[in-house]
């Protein structure tokens, strides 16, 4: 274990950003456990999970999953080594307002379901299903505030490290999508 | 910075815009053909090849350090190995 750990250091080291490896891998661990949790509970009530599915919108997080995609390719773009200023600067900014539009769809769909959140049989669903998806849009706004900060002032070590943080939002999301919305 | 080129990651989100509505159109119109055990398992494994190429090409991590690679890719790999063992389990325990 600690030789393995050595390795990562080591591994993380060579590409000058440790500290953003381990901001990442931090992260996914915390979403981790609220995933596993949130599984944890649909075995305990599968009945009630089902039901309470029934009322979220799989279509509008089909158009997210879209959106976040599209942003993500849209920072991959900036972070290119031989991308110039101005590709940087507008890829940048693409994403981040891609993000802004995943967060007012998140938020239109949490404003419909809210309703169905008080239920007392769907308690336990909606709990974790809105601290989870809530946890993330908050990512997306912070991550999408931070694009456009980056975008405004651009440099190379600060477009990696934000375009790591938000592959790692954008991989969050593809990961919850199904396990929350269909299965 | 990553050495991407941009037609590989054109490629890469053709390949995860495909993979996104070839799932939008397996759960809209699979659900009267495909028992739901093998549905719900095809969608976690579309999501693990979406993850795939989220972590190699736009992190950039194809060429990238394998133990920080291999790290990022256990991540999907461990939830998706945790939520089949759910449909499993429910598919069991509902008798099918």
């Amino acid at each position: 274990m600690h030789r393995e750990m050595e390795a990562l250091e080591t591994a993380a080291a060579d590409t000058d950003d440790f500290l953003v490896w381990v901001l990442v891998l931090s992260e996914l661990a915390a979403f981790g456990i609220l995933i596993a949790a949130f599984l944890l509970a649909a075995v305990r009530d599968p009945e009630s999970f089902a039901l309470a599915r029934l009322h979220l919108s799989p279509g509008l997080a089909t158009a997210n999953t879209l959106l976040l995609l599209t942003s993500g390719w849209q920072a991959a773009m900036a972070a290119r080594r031989h991308a110039t200023v101005r590709q940087q600067r507008r890829a940048l900014v693409f994403a981040a307002l891609l993000g802004f539009v995943f967060t007012i769809i998140k938020l239109v769909e949490f404003n419909s379901e809210m309703r169905f959140a008080a239920s007392a049989s769907f308690n336990a669903f909606f709990e974790l299903y809105f601290i989870i998806t809530g946890f993330h849009v908050i990512h997306v706004v912070f991550g999408a505030m931070v694009l456009l900060l980056v975008a405004w002032r651009p440099g190379n070590s600060n477009i990696a490290l934000i375009t790591a943080l938000w592959h790692m939002i954008d991989l969050i999301w593809i990961v919850m999508f199904p396990i929350i919305y269909l299965v | 910075m990553v050495t991407n080129t941009s037609a590989r990651l054109v490629k890469a989100w053709s390949l995860l815009v495909a993979l996104a509505t070839a799932n939008a159109l397996l759960v809209g119109l699979a659900p009267g053909f495909v028992p739901p055990f093998y549905l719900s398992s095809i969608v976690i494994v579309l999501s693990l090849l979406k993850a795939r190429i989220v972590i190699l090409d736009f992190l950039g991590l194809r060429a990238g350090p394998a133990l920080l690679r291999w790290t990022l890719l256990a991540w999907p790999m461990l939830l998706a190995a945790a939520t089949i063992a759910k449909i499993a389990f429910l598919h069991v325990h509902a008798g099918g």
